[in-house]
């Protein structure tokens, strides 16, 4: 968190990604600019979350370990990931739902299933996976008969 | 030059504790003018250019700037957000050590775009396109646009440096010893360069250093310090010919006899 106007050095981690890789490839930590003044690097949050942070209902909080402080968003904050113009900000759009517990609009990450070239996309946060698989939710590779019973168990 | 002084220096002095820094030192600099500030080691002039960069607070004494929108304000007191704005666009503070002025792990590029990107553009390729301008026109190749700096010679960091300071065409640069830690056959070529490129953009610069030869090749004026206080200023070929201090003669004479 950068009170004093600091874009540049933030830009220029977004500089030196696109001069390396030809385009932003930072997942994590991708900085972002709150109303409009202050910049931070919202760690832990992924990249794919940063929009939902923007004018968020909830009080958001996060740790400046180096700093030893910790920053608060206020709720229905402007919060902007940073980007350049012919780089605009983009997150990773998925064709499919998540192929165990059917959600859209996560972060998905690729899983491989064998040597043949078998590959699914399964939630990032296992968590929030595993709690919609035993709340009932299912995707098109969930093989299992009756996951509620074997979520029940551990 | 312009009739109205860039900076108005008045009775400027700095302590540390009881020693003495720089002591009541009072000038004007007019926009394009170049001023050496010379004397021996232990004299004040790293201070003195502290204190005039507001990297250092004067114990005593006034520094004013003429903003861009056209008022002086005192260097004292503006805010912090306020003064680093000032400078990393109007202003340029190149070090000795050129570590001390760039980023030595990210590329040639970003340090020179960091400074268009802190005042506020966002086009990549346009940024990327004037970065590599200014690295040919501080004479390193284009093609070392991505690599660090921690993989460039002395000189070449050091015109790096310069041009990291330079492209957001400030109108005022500070330079510390810019060709101290350089061979003598590296100086001369990073003189011509600054000399030229101070010419070409109509930079008004102070430039601290104990070469005299550095003063009479890039100043239009010069400072001679010793114990902190100013003993000699004027034009700077006047100063060499007809230097009037006891002091500033041995300094001369001593140089020209090497
Ligand atoms: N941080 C400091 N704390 C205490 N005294 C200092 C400090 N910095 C400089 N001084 C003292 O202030 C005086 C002027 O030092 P300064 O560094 O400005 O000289 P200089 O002309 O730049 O010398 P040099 O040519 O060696 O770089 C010296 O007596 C020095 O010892
Ligand atoms: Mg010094
Ligand atoms: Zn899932």
């Amino acid at each position: 968190m950068h009170a004093l106007e600091e874009y540049g050095l933030m830009h220029v981690k977004l500089y030196e990604d696109i001069a390396r890789n030809g385009h932003i490839a930072t997942t994590y930590a991708y900085p972002v600019k709150v109303e409009g003044r202050y910049v931070m690097d919202p760690s832990p949050t992924p990249k794919f979350d940063n929009p939902k942070m923007h004018m968020s209902e909830a009080l958001q909080l996060f740790g400046a370990g180096r700093e030893k402080r910790i920053y608060a968003v206020p709720p229905y904050t402007e919060v902007v990931s940073l980007d350049f113009e012919d780089h605009p900000f983009e997150i990773q759009k998925f064709d499919k739902p998540c192929a165990l517990c059917g959600a859209e609009s996560v972060y998905l990450d690729e899983v491989v299933l064998d040597d043949k070239g078998g590959r699914m996309f399964v939630c990032s946060d296992t968590d929030h996976c595993e709690d919609r698989q035993a709340h009932g939710h299912a995707g098109p590779m969930l093989a299992r008969p009756k996951p509620e019973s074997q979520e029940a168990a551990e | 030059m312009s009739a109205v002084p860039l900076l108005k220096v008045k009775d400027v002095s700095k302590f540390y504790g009881s020693r003495i820094g720089c002591r009541n030192v009072s000038f004007e600099l007019y926009p394009g003018e170049v001023l050496a500030v010379v004397g021996e080691s232990g004299s004040g002039k790293t201070t003195l250019l502290s204190c005039l960069s507001t990297r250092l607070m004067p114990s005593s004494g006034m520094i004013e700037y003429h903003m861009r929108d056209g008022l002086y304000r005192d260097l004292a007191h503006m805010g912090e957000a306020e003064r680093r704005f000032l400078m990393r666009t109007d202003w340029g503070f190149v070090h000795q050590n050129p570590a001390e002025g760039l980023r030595m792990t990210v590329s040639a590029g970003a340090n020179v775009g960091e400074r268009l990107m802190a005042v506020g553009d966002r086009h990549y390729g346009n940024i990327r396109a004037t970065a590599g301008d200014w690295l040919r026109r501080v004479e390193i190749e284009e093609d070392r646009i991505d690599d660090q700096p921690r993989a460039f010679s002395g000189g070449m960091r050091q015109r790096l440096q310069i041009a990291r300071n330079l492209v957001t065409a400030p109108r005022l640069v500070f330079m510390d010893e810019p060709t101290g830690g350089l061979d003598v056959s590296v100086q001369a070529r990073l003189l011509d360069l600054v000399r030229g490129l101070v010419h070409d953009l109509g930079l008004a610069a102070i430039i601290v250093t104990h070469d005299l030869a550095v003063a009479r090749l890039l100043s239009h004026r010069m400072m001679v310090m010793k114990d902190g206080a100013v003993i000699e200023q004027g034009l700077t070929d006047r100063v060499l010919d007809d230097p009037r201090e006891p002091y500033t003669q041995l300094l001369v004479s001593s140089i020209l006899q090497v």
